[in-house]
């Protein structure tokens, strides 16, 4: 699904920058249930009863390995990109604004809920 | 009156900019919020004065500058930036701009910037 | 952490919210290691930059003092938090910040570091994280109301 938008509501974000030929964010957002899931897949179905700061960490890695295998991908493509150090920001009534361009959100549906991929970058 | 193109991504800019140019007796004749919509208001208007961000989405503000200074080498630009190292300002100058400041600005740090140009 | 990381953010935060909002920042702790966790204010920005080191600088106000720091910048009265343009000037502000501190570290040490856009968000019971960093945190207070940041590095200078 893609669709435009600016601004993040999802209780959990993890994002990425991204610098170089390229420049801009790129956030996954789920909802903290599905973030606890994940988080628990990753470390080999171990139970996250709440998001706490390992599992934070293990989101956070997961941002960061996603974009980073993206970036190796666009570098194949003679793009070249570096990310920055991922971000994750866990909360409630959340507003979060990526930065002023639109944004392409593709949702991906797993098992475990919906991941948003907001894809914020200026092109 | 003179009159000025602004182009920056950031709505703050354009809001705290214009009011100090207001202020000053310039007159803003247009804002372009990327540098590709900034050549293109500079073709329509052509500004006295353009004051240029660098880090924009489509068109980056030196790429920006080079193109219009290759079809108008006559365009007075002032690039005014967050990011002002060496580097960045070395390849601001070779690209044309006449002054390169940095971000944050007050009233008179524009007027002595644009004294120097008009 | 090395202080001749640390110190260029503290200094131009100081420097940059007086030069555009008017605000003095009355008191600044030292540095204190942070734990890559932190547990926000109500107002974050978060701006991240990568170079031949990577880090971020994360700025936490509290409502009050990002409301009135918004409205000096916009010239609003009673600004609303959750709006695109009013968060925007704090995301703006957090990168002439961090612009201004890249600037000075990459002329005096070389480092190349470039910014990915900021970020900036507001909610409730908000906790930020940031992995495979090292980091500080500094505690800020001014008359409308309190802030912190953290600086966070991957990598260092050489010594």
């Amino acid at each position: 699904m893609l669709k435009e938008e600016m601004v993040i509501e999802r209780d959990v974000t993890a994002f990425v920058g991204v610098v170089g030929d390229l420049r801009g964010n790129i956030a996954y957002c789920f909802t903290a249930e599905t973030a606890r899931k994940l988080a628990s897949a990753m470390m080999m179905g171990m139970p996250v009863p709440e998001l706490d700061e390992m599992s934070r960490s293990a989101i956070a890695e997961l941002a960061n390995v996603i974009t980073g295998n993206a970036a190796s991908l666009l570098a194949e493509e003679q793009v070249k990109v570096d990310i920055t150090p991922p971000s994750m920001i866990v909360g409630k009534d959340i507003y979060l604004v990526l930065s002023s361009v639109r944004t392409l959100i593709v949702t991906f549906e797993t098992p475990v809920g919906s991941i948003e991929v907001h894809i914020c970058l200026e092109v | 009156m003179k009159r000025i193109l602004i182009v920056d991504d950031s709505p703050m800019i354009h809001n705290l900019l214009r009011k100090t140019l207001e202020r000053n007796g310039y007159e803003v004749c247009a804002d372009a919020t990327n540098g590709r919509e900034g050549v293109e208001l500079f073709e329509k208007h052509r500004p006295d004065l353009v004051f240029m961000d660098i880090t924009m989405p489509v068109m980056d503000g030196i790429e920006a500058v080079k193109t219009i200074k290759a079809k108008y080498p006559e365009a007075k630009i002032i690039m005014l930036t967050a990011m002002g190292d060496d580097e960045i300002m070395t390849q601001a100058l070779e690209a044309g701009v006449e002054v390169f400041l940095k971000k944050p600005f007050d009233d008179y740090k524009i007027i002595s910037a644009i004294a120097k140009v008009i | 952490m090395d202080s001749r990381l640390v110190t260029p953010y503290i200094e131009s935060t100081v420097q940059i919210i007086r030069q555009m909002t008017g605000i003095e920042v009355t008191e600044i702790s030292e540095p204190m290691p942070g734990s890559g966790e932190i547990s926000a204010y109500g107002v974050t920005s978060v701006i991240a930059f990568a170079g031949t080191i990577k880090g971020r600088l994360l700025i936490d106000f509290q409502p009050e003092l990002a409301v009135h720091i918004i409205k000096n910048l916009m010239r609003e009265e009673n600004p609303v938090l959750r709006d695109r343009l009013m968060l925007g000037c704090i995301a703006e502000m957090n990168n002439i910040i961090a612009g201004d501190a890249n600037t000075l570290l990459n002329n005096e040490y070389g480092l190349g570091l470039r910014l990915a856009p900021p970020m900036v968000v507001t909610g409730k019971n908000m906790m930020l994280a940031s992995s495979k960093v090292d980091s500080v945190t500094v505690l800020g207070r001014t008359d409308y109301g309190d802030f912190k940041l953290n600086i966070a590095f991957q990598g260092g200078l050489p010594s």
